[in-house]
C-alpha cells in the first residue's frame, strides 16, 4: 500500500473521528453544530467509509457506515481526500441525498476547531482543562493511528506481526485519564478505543498528563521515564515496545 | 499453605533505592535511555530493582545503596565461577600488569585456541571476539562465504545479538536488512524443511541455540529427533549448521551443549561462560570451513588482548576441576523444585522450564506476567535477584543454603501475590 493510501486511512480512521470529541467539549463546535441532524460520510475509492452523525450539538463517529448519509465527501483518489485534510482545497463532493451548502460551510468551520486542538495549540502554555483536551485528541489520533499503521503500513509489518493475537494494551493517564486501549484481535486485525479494558495484556501508565504530553509530542525518552517511574508498565511489556515503535512512525505521515 | 519446616525469616525491611535512582537521573541527562539494552530497568520492574552495582563476591553483589543480592542472573551469564574469583583474577591481573593490549596477540591466544579445539570435540580451529554478537554475525558471513549463498535461517524469537540481521529492536532497520533472513518455529522440523523446499540451493546456514530460551516464555528443550533432523536437513541441502552456544555454552557440558544433546554442528559460538566476566567470545569450527573462515575479515581494537584470554584459560581449568555444569544444574533444580513446591502450597501452579543451570520459573495460568512481576520484584527486594521475564543463571558459587534462603524469601513473596491477586 502506498503512502497516500496509508495517509488517507490515517485521516479517515484516526483523525476524523476526533471531530466527535471536539463537538463534545468545545463550546464553539457545539454552537456550530446546533440544529444539525445529519450524517456526513467520508471516503475514497477502495478505502474505508467513516461517518459522523450529528444530533443537534452532539456528534458520534462510526468507522463503518451505520446510517444512510445525508452528505457524502467521497473522492476518487486517496490523494484528493488527503488534500482536503491538509487544507489544500478540494472539488465539491458528490452529493448523496440533498444539497446542503450550509452543512458544507459549517463543516469547514468545524474542521478548523479540530485542527485547533490537534495542531493550533502546539508550543503554547495551556490551562489544565485545555491541556487535557489536547491530550485526549492527540492520544486518540496516536492510538487509532497505531492501529491503522499496524494494519496497513508494510514498513511496520514485522513489528505488527510480533504483537500477540488477542493482545490488548491499556494506555492510562493518571490521575483521571484520558485513557485508551489498543488491540490486536484474535483474527489479527488492529483497533483502538476510548477507555480501558479488563484483564489487559499490558498496561502503559503515565504518572501525569504532562508525561503523556511528552509522548504525543515525540519528546519522551521512554526508557528513562520508565526508570524514573514517570511511566510504569505492567504485564507483557514487549507489546509496549511494539506499539510505541509503530506509534512513533505516525509522525512521518501526519507531521 | 507455607511449609512447616521453613525457618521464620527475619523481619522484612523494604530496601532503599535512593542512590540507584539518583545515578539514573544523572544518567538520563547524558545517556540516551539512561541504561539501555538488556540491562534497562524497563524490562524488570522499575522501582523494585537496583539499577547500579558496585561490587560482587562469589554469587553475591551489592548495589549503590548497599543492598546485597544473591545473584540468579550472574550478569546475564558471564559470571560463572563467582564475582572476583581469586584464581581467575590472578591470571587476568598478571597480564594487565604486563601490558595486556599489544600490536600482536600473545602466545595465550594460541594456547586458548588449542584448549578449545581439545575441549570441543567437533572443532578443528578457533577464533576470538569480544561479544557473542561478534561471533554469531561473523558465523553467518562464514556460512555465506563457504556456500556462496545468501539466506540465513533462524528460529522465531531467538536472540543472536544486535546486528541488523537479528536485533529484536525496531529502530534504524530497513526492510533489506532481513531480506535474506527466514524463520521457523523451534522444534518444527517440517517448518525448516519447508524453507529448504521453498529456497532450494539458496540457504547458506541455519543458526540456532541448543534449546529454545526466549524472553517472556518458557524454555523448550529439543524434541526427540529434532537435532538429528536439523543436522540431516542441513547436510542434505549443503547448508552450514551454526550453534549459538553463547548463553548456554558450558552450563550444560564443558564439551559444548551439542554433546549434551548429541549432535555435531559445523560452527559453534561461545561467550558468556568463557572468562568469568572478562570480555571474550569464541567460535569453534570444522576443518572444512577453515578456508572460508580465513576469508571473512575478523578483528577489533581489543580482540586479541591478553588478560581476557588468561582469564579464560584459568576459568576453563577451574570449571573442569569443579565439575561446574553438574553443580549448577543441581543447584538450579533445587531452586526450580523448591519454587514449584512452595508455590503449590499457596495454590499457585508454577511452571519450571529449562535445565537447572539456566532455569526459568513462572506462574502458570497467566500469560501477561503480572503476578510474575510482583513476585520477582518482592523476591528481589528481599535480596535475591531474579528476573521476571528472562531465564536465570546459576554459578558454581551458589550453595544449597543460598537456594534455601531464596526459597524462604519466595514464600513471603507468594503470600503477597496471593493477597494482591487471589489464587
Ligand atoms: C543466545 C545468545 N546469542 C547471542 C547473544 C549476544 O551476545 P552479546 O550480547 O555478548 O553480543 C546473546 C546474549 O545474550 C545470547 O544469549
Amino acid at each position: 500500500m502506498d503512502r497516500e493510501q496509508i495517509l488517507a486511512r490515517l485521516n479517515l480512521l484516526a483523525v476524523l473521528p476526533v471531530m466527535a470529541k471536539v463537538v463534545g467539549f468545545d463550546e464553539e463546535a457545539k454552537r456550530l453544530t446546533q440544529g444539525w441532524n445529519a450524517t456526513i460520510q467520508f471516503g475514497f475509492l477502495g478505502g474505508p467509509t467513516v461517518q459522523l452523525k450529528f444530533d443537534d450539538g452532539a456528534c458520534r463517529a462510526y468507522r463503518q457506515p451505520a446510517a444512510r448519509a445525508d452528505l457524502s465527501f467521497w473522492f476518487p483518489t486517496a490523494k484528493m481526500l488527503n488534500n482536503m485534510f491538509s487544507g489544500k482545497g478540494f472539488a465539491l463532493p458528490l452529493i448523496n441525498g440533498f444539497w446542503n451548502i450550509k452543512l458544507i460551510k459549517g463543516f469547514t468551520a468545524l474542521s478548523k476547531r479540530m485542527e485547533h486542538y490537534l495542531k493550533g495549540l502546539d508550543n503554547q502554555e495551556l490551562d489544565e482543562q485545555t491541556a487535557l483536551r489536547v491530550l485526549e485528541c492527540k492520544l486518540a489520533v496516536a492510538t487509532w493511528g497505531t492501529a491503522v499503521l499496524a494494519e496497513y503500513d508494510p514498513h511496520v509489518k514485522d513489528i505488527a506481526e510480533h504483537i500477540p493475537a488477542g493482545g490488548v494494551a491499556n494506555i492510562v493517564v493518571q490521575p483521571s485519564g484520558p485513557n485508551f486501549f489498543f488491540k490486536k484481535t484474535s483474527a489479527g486485525a488492529f483497533l483502538a478505543g476510548d477507555g480501558t479494558v479488563k484483564d489487559p495484556t499490558v498496561e502503559l501508565i503515565f504518572s501525569s498528563p504532562t508525561i503523556a504530553f511528552q509522548l504525543v509530542n515525540g519528546k519522551l525518552d521512554a526508557m528513562a521515564a520508565l526508570g524514573t517511574g514517570d511511566v510504569v508498565t505492567r504485564g507483557y511489556v514487549l507489546m509496549v515496545d511494539d506499539v510505541s515503535a509503530i506509534m512513533s512512525k505516525i509522525e512521518r505521515y501526519l507531521a | 499453605m507455607p511449609s512447616k519446616t521453613a525457618k521464620k525469616p527475619a523481619a522484612y525491611k523494604a530496601p532503599s533505592f535512593a542512590k540507584n535512582k539518583e545515578y539514573f537521573l544523572r544518567a538520563a541527562k547524558v545517556i540516551p535511555g539512561a541504561i539501555y539494552g538488556h540491562q534497562t530497568p524497563a524490562i524488570t520492574v522499575p522501582g523494585s530493582y537496583p539499577y547500579y552495582a558496585t561490587h560482587g563476591e562469589g554469587c553475591y553483589y551489592w548495589d549503590v545503596d548497599g543492598n546485597r543480592y544473591i545473584d540468579y542472573m550472574c550478569a546475564y551469564g558471564p559470571m560463572v565461577t563467582g564475582y572476583g574469583n581469586p584464581i581467575v583474577e590472578a591470571a587476568a591481573q598478571k597480564e594487565f600488569a604486563k601490558g595486556n593490549c599489544y600490536n600482536h596477540p600473545t602466545p595465550l591466544m594460541v594456547e586458548l585456541a588449542e584448549t578449545l579445539v581439545d575441549q570441543i570435540k567437533f572443532g578443528d580451529w578457533a577464533v576470538f571476539g569480544k561479544n557473542g554478537g561478534d561471533m554469531t554475525t561473523w558465523c553467518t558471513l562464514v556460512a555465506r562465504e563457504a556456500t556462496g549463498r545468501k539466506k540465513i535461517v533462524m528460529c522465531k524469537g531467538e536472540y543472536h545479538g544486535i546486528g541488523a540481521w537479528c536485533t529484536p529492536g525496531h529502530g534504524g532497520l530497513i526492510e533489506e536488512d532481513r531480506m535474506h533472513i527466514h524463520t521457523f518455529k523451534w522444534n518444527d522440523l517440517a517448518g525448516l524443511r519447508a524453507l529448504f523446499d521453498k529456497y532450494p540451493g539458496q540457504i547458506a546456514g541455519v543458526i540456532m541455540t541448543p534449546f529454545h530460551h526466549p524472553a517472556f516464555g518458557d524454555s523448550e528443550m529439543p524434541a526427540p529427533g529434532f537435532w538429528p533432523g536439523v543436522r540431516k536437513l542441513c547436510d542434505d541441502n549443503g547448508a552450514v549448521l551454526i550453534l549459538d552456544d553463547v548463553r548456554v555454552g558450558w552450563r550444560l557440558s564443558l564439551d559444548g551443549s551439542n554433546e549434551y544433546f548429541g549432535f555435531q554442528p559445523d560452527l559453534a559460538c561461545y561467550c558468556k561462560a568463557i572468562a568469568n566476566g572478562y570480555p571474550l567470545s569464541a567460535t569453534v569450527g570444522r576443518d572444512s570451513l577453515k578456508n572460508a573462515a580465513a576469508n571473512v575479515y575478523l578483528t577489533g581494537s581489543y580482540w586479541n588482548s591478553a588478560a581476557p584470554m588468561a582469564a579464560a584459560l584459568a576459568n576453563i581449568k577451574l570449571l573442569k576441576k569443579q565439575n561446574g555444569p553438574a553443580h549448577m544444574i543441581k543447584m538450579g533444580e533445587r531452586l526450580q523444585h523448591g519454587l514449584v513446591a512452595r508455590g503449590k502450597a499457596f495454590g499457585f501452579e508454577m511452571i519450571a522450564s529449562g535445565p537447572g543451570s539456566i532455569p526459568f520459573v513462572r506462574f502458570g495460568e497467566e500469560s501477561n506476567f503480572m503476578r510474575q512481576q510482583v513476585f520477582c520484584a518482592e523476591v528481589t527486594k528481599r535480596g535475591h535477584f531474579i528476573h521476571p521475564h528472562h531465564n536465570w543463571f546459576l554459578s558454581t558459587c551458589h550453595t544449597e543454603d543460598d537456594i534455601d534462603n531464596t526459597l524462604d524469601a519466595a514464600e513471603e513473596a507468594f503470600k503477597i501475590v496471593k493477597k494482591q491477586f487471589g489464587e
